[in-house]
């Protein structure tokens, strides 16, 4: 007996959902990440986001170094912003310990931050013009600026990546001669570098279609998913640490806080571009204001430092948002707990929610206007 | 109109076209280092006194120090001076640390090894280091200090460095890479048991 094939009618034609595995050593996903996505057709469905393969155990670390070893730690957690990150973790002991930090120290502290949250979003140009597609111009000419940056770092603090410049109670030694020259010449280099990188991306017309309209978060799901720095602000939310809660001198400078309307793709990184410029100016201005000469370490500092006991968390503004510092101290010369609170993690949990529903390929534009850095994230 | 916004980016790339290249083709043309550049860390035996504040310092505790009282003056012989470069994420609290400045950052920072336990450095490999980094220096330490030339150095045992045949004279002098023999291996002039790292077939950083 033969049976003839009969093509099924096409209602009959069951479909299933298919899981992609994207990572965790993948290009795109900017570090050591997994991400598990459920699509149908082209369209995901479903993210499952897999992480700890960075994991190191910062935080217990930190409870079996004292208060001054603990600072190579920090740089470890945000490799993008590693002065953004010592400044927290130094301003929290420094508020436990009661210690009056030189006003020059501040200020070279200030200026460093500014400027290293230029290179981290110079970085995040560089990358997410990569994720769309755009490889080599904007990521080369981001990484010539950043280089630049961090050239002028290594000067200052011997390092090329792992500064563990900042000491509670100030800066670990005084800047070298012609700093603020070359602060200058650096900063000039780093505006042209941001009008560069404007010129390139922000009126492209492909860069513009893929980014414009895409997974727009609204203020209220923005806060309810406890997004912080440029994603938040991004959705219109205007809120800056560094304006809401001034800590170290920020309330002595003028600057604005960019904002986007929509909150999809595109406003992340036009904040983040805007993000840049005021940076920039905040820098001048510290440049401006510096003193010239004087301590840049508390007097009489000892090497080891004993915390009286008690709790605090302090939270300061890295590029990618809210980087908190819970520092329970029991007395001694170590942490009895250290937490942190990581923005890139937190900024993570909502991929779910914006990516369910767009193309896998929006899929990676998505992550990478997150500006994930996974040591962060896991720490 | 559409296209507009390309035509631009690629007129700003052309302008970028005419510009002196940023980049160096590295192993011809190397790009000069900060002079505090934290590229290695160099152990001056002469300097150090076995105080061990270095080890107390250093976070990942990478750093080992093993010293006995010398019984004519008191001071102490160093007989292990060890750093685990494997562990050493070069934050320099060390060379802070130091009150002889003995330990200081500096030297070669293209270090790399084919054999991961090769950055197990102890004693004899730090000296090479050290002493290939003075040779090539004027004899002048890293933060500025004239060390004392060869020559001048008493080399004889328990002279010029208070450990135990620790200072050897023909390593660092000559140029290129020197082996250095790991403990067990032929030629590991170390006393006493020390338990051997994990590697085997060390050799010197070369210059």
């Amino acid at each position: 007996m033969t049976t003839e094939y009969q093509a099924p009618a096409e209602h009959e034609l069951e479909t299933i959902d298919l899981n992609i595995n994207v990572g965790p050593q993948h290009p795109a996903t900017h570090g050591v990440f997994r991400m598990i996505l459920t699509v149908d057709g082209e369209v995901v469905v479903d993210v499952d986001p897999v992480i700890g393969y960075m994991h190191r155990g910062a935080e217990k670390l930190s409870e079996n170094c004292d208060y001054r070893q603990a600072i190579g730690y920090q740089d470890r957690t945000d490799y993008l912003a590693q002065f953004n990150t010592e400044l927290g973790y130094v301003l929290a002991v420094e508020k436990l310990a009661g210690l009056e930090v030189p006003e020059r120290a501040e200020y070279i502290r200030v200026i460093l931050s500014e400027l290293n949250r230029i290179s981290s979003h110079f970085m995040f140009t560089g990358a997410f013009g990569t994720d769309i597609g755009l490889f080599g111009t904007p990521f080369m000419y981001s990484f010539r600026e950043r280089e630049t940056i961090q050239d002028f770092f290594e000067e200052i603090t011997g390092e090329r990546m792992m500064y563990n410049y900042f000491r509670p109670g100030g800066v670990a030694w005084d800047v070298p001669e012609g700093f603020e020259e070359r602060c200058r010449y650096v900063l000039a280099e780093a505006r042209k570098g941001i009008e560069d990188i404007d010129g390139l991306m922000t009126e492209n017309e492909v860069f513009v279609a893929r980014c414009r309209g895409l997974s727009p978060v609204s203020p209220e799901d923005a806060i309810n998913w406890g997004l912080s720095g440029p994603m938040l602000r991004a959705c219109g939310v205007k809120h800056d640490l560094r304006r809401a809660e001034p800590y170290s001198i920020y309330d002595r400078f003028d600057f604005q806080i960019p904002t986007g309307t929509n909150g999809d793709v595109f406003d992340r990184y036009l904040v983040r571009l805007e993000e840049m410029r005021q940076s920039a100016l905040i820098v001048e201005q510290a440049l401006a204001q510096i003193p010239k000469d004087g301590p840049t370490m508390v007097e009489g500092m000892k090497r080891i430092l004993r915390l009286p006991p008690g709790e605090i968390y302090m939270r300061t503004e890295t590029p990618r948002g809210e980087y908190g510092i819970y520092l329970v101290s029991k007395g001694g010369d170590k942490p009895y707990r250290l937490k942190i609170r990581s923005p890139a993690f937190s900024n993570l949990s909502a991929l779910k929610a914006m990516s369910a529903g767009n193309y896998v390929a929006d899929a990676i534009i998505i992550l990478g206007s997150i500006d994930i850095v996974l040591c962060e994230v896991d720490r | 109109m559409f296209g507009i916004g390309i035509a631009r980016g690629m007129l700003l790339t052309l302008r970028h076209l005419f510009k002196q290249p940023f980049t160096f083709q590295y192993p011809e043309e190397r790009r000069p280092i900060p002079e505090n550049a934290r590229t290695n860390l160099l152990w001056f035996e002469e300097r150090c006194t076995g105080c061990s504040t270095c080890a107390q310092a250093c976070p990942d505790g990478c750093i080992l120090v093993q010293t006995s009282p010398n019984a004519e003056d008191g001071t102490l012989n160093i007989d292990r001076y060890e750093i685990d470069f494997r562990l050493c994420m070069y934050c320099g609290l060390c060379v802070e640390a130091c009150p002889y400045e003995a330990i200081q950052a500096g030297g070669p920072y293209d270090d790399a090894v084919y054999d991961f336990g090769a950055l197990y450095r102890d004693k004899h490999a730090l000296t090479a280091m050290a002493q290939e980094y003075l040779r090539t220096h004027d004899w002048t330490y890293p933060i500025g200090k004239v060390a004392p030339k060869p020559e001048e150095r008493d080399l004889r045992l328990g002279k010029a460095s208070r450990g135990v045949g620790a200072f050897t004279p023909d390593v660092g002098l000559g140029g290129g890479p020197t082996p250095i023999p790991m403990a067990g291996e032929k030629g590991d002039r170390r006393p006493g048991n020390v338990a051997p790292p994990p590697s085997s077939g060390n050799r010197a950083p070369s210059s």
